[in-house]
């Protein structure tokens, strides 16, 4: 098998294999078909399976988050505030932008609660998710707490959410994550260790859905405060205050699609709220459990490795009883395919260390066809220039 | 002797480890209460221990949460009693809303196509049956549910049998606790006349039926009048917000509608989708689910043979 012959002959295969799926690859930001091709591939990233098994039917609750359900008018939130307050959590966030001034017993309710608590991490929206545009501030953010807010706006890979931003550069500023500050306050440790990873991008690490935290509803919250339940609750826990419902219907307000989706579903439905993605963040920040996101040039490599390896094996059956048959070809790649798969996702599974599979599966989808055009190539040079071919017999 | 000894520590440690506790309670909403067999139910609090011997009595909207020695957490908050040994097996029972439902439906389509009206109803209303808002007290009153928003001209009002001649007093109350209408009914339906037994008034109203047999006292629930107009802005609006572009969406509209208890409006709209996508059986099941929720089963009825007749 490991003739020189067919390993030159298998690089030269690979070599155009990873050329075309290269040239595929990064056609995809410029013209819409291929485009189209690239979303629907992405919209179903395989790595989302680890996330959707990985947590199933888990019960475990990460106890450092608490998830309170906002209320619905400034007012009613001061009161909120006040409540929780009571119980000295470490960080409070408030995932809510106040925009405009309203009526001024709200506003001013809202001010009074909010003015010398330390402990407060305030939301603003920066305006880049194309469907904003513009930065949205609370309407308080110069005169009572500015230090202590950060942005809440996602980055949205096409629809579903996988990835988190947790600085970004804009007019000259350097803005933190809602997330970013909230650890920033209450674990300088570890915000240094994301600050020092010093990425631009941060895949966040699921590690469940709503039930992975404890939601205490806005009557609930009453409730449990008369009934003198939540000081082991709240006490030097994260408490973040934003909108999210715990049993369905869910309402679709601030609700996205996660990988954890069930992909039993036809017609997926958004199923996150805004509010548990920021938990599953800092979740991961505490944890300090981030995932690792492999180059493109790694991918090409691994695509090439990969290739070479299928291609070598193809030809040295072709060199030893000739064309195999083409379903014992398509067998022998699709069992490739899945295999590779599996290493990939055991790979992401063991060290969270994740490969953009688009290169390995454009070039193992390609690989044959390309080997077949290569035959017929070869042959052809053979029969002109003498040229030195497994495929010449 | 050291034998000896080791034993009787195993059989020690094992004797500790069976009395330990199985869970500890980490959150209470409402009326829960707990119990060992035949003995007095004793009202629960935050940390409490509870033991596999033990009966918890979740009563109507509330909730327990419990925490196992592993940190597991588990949430009771459907009514029943529950038996602490039994707790192992069970999950969170979240109740569907009409876009779950849908897409449960548009997956079991695939699996089995052909069920029939009584085996759909079996296997799906208990499910939604808890969803609905009742009275307090003898969970008797179907429809109109609590806080219902409408502007229809006429209401059937619905309700289960609680007694045995059938003999009812329907009475409605206005928002001052007078009495507008008040009449004897010996069916469990009865379709009111807005504007002729209200007078075409907007505002809140009550609604409550007794029983000629004397029988469990039930709670007069809310539903409020309201106008036309104010209905007619609802789904433009909606429609700008969520979009209307895909059933998902017309969808979301419905769930937004139902939540807001605009049941009339949701089941106007939800029929429009209905028509505008022809054969599309699941989002008919759907329909028809959301139908029987809310006590329309002739309506249900009638959507569920035209999947049939298709």
């Amino acid at each position: 098998m490991f003739n020189l012959q067919n390993i030159k002959e298998a690089i030269v295969a690979t070599s155009i294999t990873v050329l075309i799926a290269g040239f595929i690859y990064f056609l995809d930001s410029r013209y819409e078909f291929f485009s189209s091709i690239n979303w629907n591939l992405r919209g179903a990233d395989m790595y989302d399976f680890f996330y959707r098994e990985k947590n199933k039917n888990s019960l475990v609750r990460d106890t450092n988050i608490v998830l309170v359900q906002i209320e619905d008018s400034r007012e009613k939130i001061a009161n909120q505030i006040n409540i929780i307050e009571e119980y000295n959590p470490a960080i409070v966030g408030i995932d809510a932008v106040f925009e405009n001034k309203k009526d001024t017993r709200g506003d001013s309710k809202l001010l009074q609660s909010i003015i010398n608590k330390p402990n407060l991490v305030f939301a603003y929206k920066l305006g880049t998710d194309k469907d904003e545009g513009i930065l949205k501030h609370n309407f308080f953010d110069t005169s009572v707490s500015k230090e202590h807010a950060g942005y809440i706006d996602f980055n949205r890979d096409k629809y579903v959410i996988r990835t988190w931003s947790p600085f970004q550069d804009a007019d000259g500023i350097r803005h933190f994550a809602f997330t970013s500050r909230i650890a920033q306050l209450y674990s300088p440790k570890k915000f240094n260790q994301l600050k020092y990873r010093e990425n631009g991008n941060e895949i966040i690490n699921y590690t469940g859905n709503t039930e992975r935290y404890t939601g205490i509803l806005k009557e609930e919250l009453l409730e449990y405060h008369q009934k003198n339940q939540l000081q082991k609750l709240f006490n030097n826990k994260i408490i973040l205050l934003g909108y999210f419902a715990k049993y369905p219907p869910f309402v679709p307000d601030d609700l996205y699609f996660s990988p954890l989706n069930d992909p039993a579903q036809k017609i997926r439905a958004p199923d996150m709220y805004g509010i548990v993605i920021h938990a599953n963040i800092l979740s991961m920040i505490l944890d300090g459990n981030y995932a690792k996101i492999a180059s493109k040039l790694t991918s090409f490599l691994i695509a090439f490795f990969l290739i070479f390896l299928f291609l070598l094996y193809m030809i040295y059956l072709y060199s030893e009883n000739g064309m195999p048959s083409y379903s014992k070809i398509l067998l022998i790649q699709l069992l490739v395919i899945l295999l590779v798969l599996f290493f990939l996702l055991e790979v992401y599974n063991i060290f969270l260390w994740k490969t953009p599979l688009l290169p390995v599966l454009i070039s193992l989808i390609i690989c044959i066809e390309v080997l077949g055009i290569y035959k017929i190539i070869a042959r052809w040079l053979h029969k002109k220039t003498g040229y030195k071919t497994a495929y010449s017999k | 002797m050291k034998r000896i000894l080791t034993i009787l520590l195993l059989i020690v440690c094992s004797q500790a480890y069976s009395q330990s506790p199985d869970y500890y309670v980490f959150l209470v909403k409402g009326e829960v209460s707990v119990s060992k067999a035949g003995a007095k139910p004793i009202p629960l609090q935050q940390n409490v221990f509870i033991y596999k011997d033990q009966l918890i009595t979740v009563k109507k909207d509330a909730e327990l949460t419990l925490a196992d020695k592993n940190q597991n957490f588990l949430v009771l908050r459907s009514p029943a009693v529950y038996k602490v040994k039994d707790l192992d097996n069970k999950k969170n029972d979240p109740i569907q809303g009409v876009t779950q439902t849908f897409l449960k439906l548009a997956w079991n389509q695939l699996i089995h196509p052909d069920h029939d009206f009584k085996q759909f109803t079996n296997d799906n209303s208990s499910v939604v049956y808890g969803g609905v808002s009742r009275g307090d007290d003898c969970d008797n009153l179907i429809f109109p549910i609590k806080n219902l928003k409408t502007s229809e001209d006429s209401i059937r009002f619905k309700w289960h049998q609680s007694s045995p001649s059938n003999d009812y007093t329907f009475i409605i109350y206005d928002s001052t606790a007078k009495e507008v209408v008040n009449i004897a009914v010996k069916d469990t339906q009865h379709t009111v006349k807005i504007n002729e037994a209200l007078h075409g008034n907007t505002g809140k109203y009550y609604w409550v039926v007794k029983g000629k047999e004397p029988g469990c006292e039930e709670d007069p629930i809310s539903f409020e009048i309201k106008n036309k107009e104010g209905e007619q802005k609802l789904i433009p609006a909606l429609v700008i917000q969520k979009g209307s572009n895909d059933v998902l969406s017309q969808l979301q509209i419905v769930d937004a509608l139902e939540k807001d208890k605009w049941i009339h409006t949701a089941m106007k709209y939800y029929a429009t989708i209905v028509q505008g996508n022809p054969g599309n059986d699941p989002l008919v099941k759907s329909y028809v689910l959301f139908l029987l929720k809310y006590g329309f089963d002739e309506e249900a009825y009638n959507s569920w043979k035209k999947i049939k007749l298709n």
